[in-house]
């Protein structure tokens, strides 16, 4: 039986990168915009639907892109 | 439909947190101390928020994780309702604290208080006295 593709959920994998797909009522831009400023050689902001703000991570590492995150989690409760 | 608290993958545990019990902070704070445990991915959705938690050490008890994080976010959630209520006797303290270390702070803040209160009576005074000014003239004219 082929798999349902899950298409809510909020990390992608692509080719050569990762997509993430972060909820505005949640994340706060101006930590995101930190983080990106910080790891400008390989994440990206994309644009996105309304509500969300996207993300590309040049790396072919999920871990890269999971300690990004834990990062963003930092910001906010610092 | 009611959904499942928890959903396990491979690589993750799915955690589906009721926005009316738990607040975005309280979130945020339980995320914090799992820095070193766990990957944390939020998203929101209809009335609840999903946590995905990704194990940082393999052959983690994905289950457990999920739990451990459960406690965590009862703990925070009891924090600050805590602080909320407590938050005017915390004030109050804190004044205290303030002030005895410099008594003259009391003694400036008593003698303010007291001008408040003169001035107070002064306006209530000037208040009445128009008032009893403004009916005998009223008689009058009748």
């Amino acid at each position: 039986m082929k798999k349902k593709k899950n298409s809510s959920f909020p990390l992608r994998k692509e080719k050569d990168s990762f997509i993430l797909r972060l909820n505005k009522k949640l994340y706060n831009s101006d930590f995101l915009s930190k983080a990106i400023s910080e790891d400008r050689g390989w994440v990206k902001e994309i644009p996105a639907a309304d509500g969300y703000f996207s993300i590309k991570c040049y790396t072919l590492k999920i871990e890269d892109v999971l300690r990004w995150l834990n990062y963003l989690i930092y910001l906010h409760k610092v | 439909m009611k959904k499942e608290h928890f959903q396990i993958t491979k690589d993750y545990i799915q955690l589906n947190v009721d926005s009316k019990v738990y607040s975005k902070e309280t979130i945020f704070a339980a995320g914090y101390v799992f820095l070193d445990k766990a990957y944390i991915l939020l998203d929101s959705d209809k009335g609840h928020f999903n946590v995905y938690l990704y194990p940082q050490h393999k052959n983690s008890d994905l289950k457990k994780l999920a739990l451990d994080f459960s406690n965590e976010l009862m703990n925070y959630s009891h924090y600050f309702s805590r602080a909320k209520n407590n938050a005017e006797a915390i004030k109050a303290i804190m004044q205290r604290a303030l002030f005895s270390v410099a008594p003259s702070l009391v003694q400036e803040a008593e003698e303010k208080e007291i001008q408040d209160l003169i001035k107070e009576l002064e306006e209530e005074e000037k208040n009445e006295k128009e008032k009893k000014q403004l009916v005998p003239a009223k008689k009058r004219k009748r």
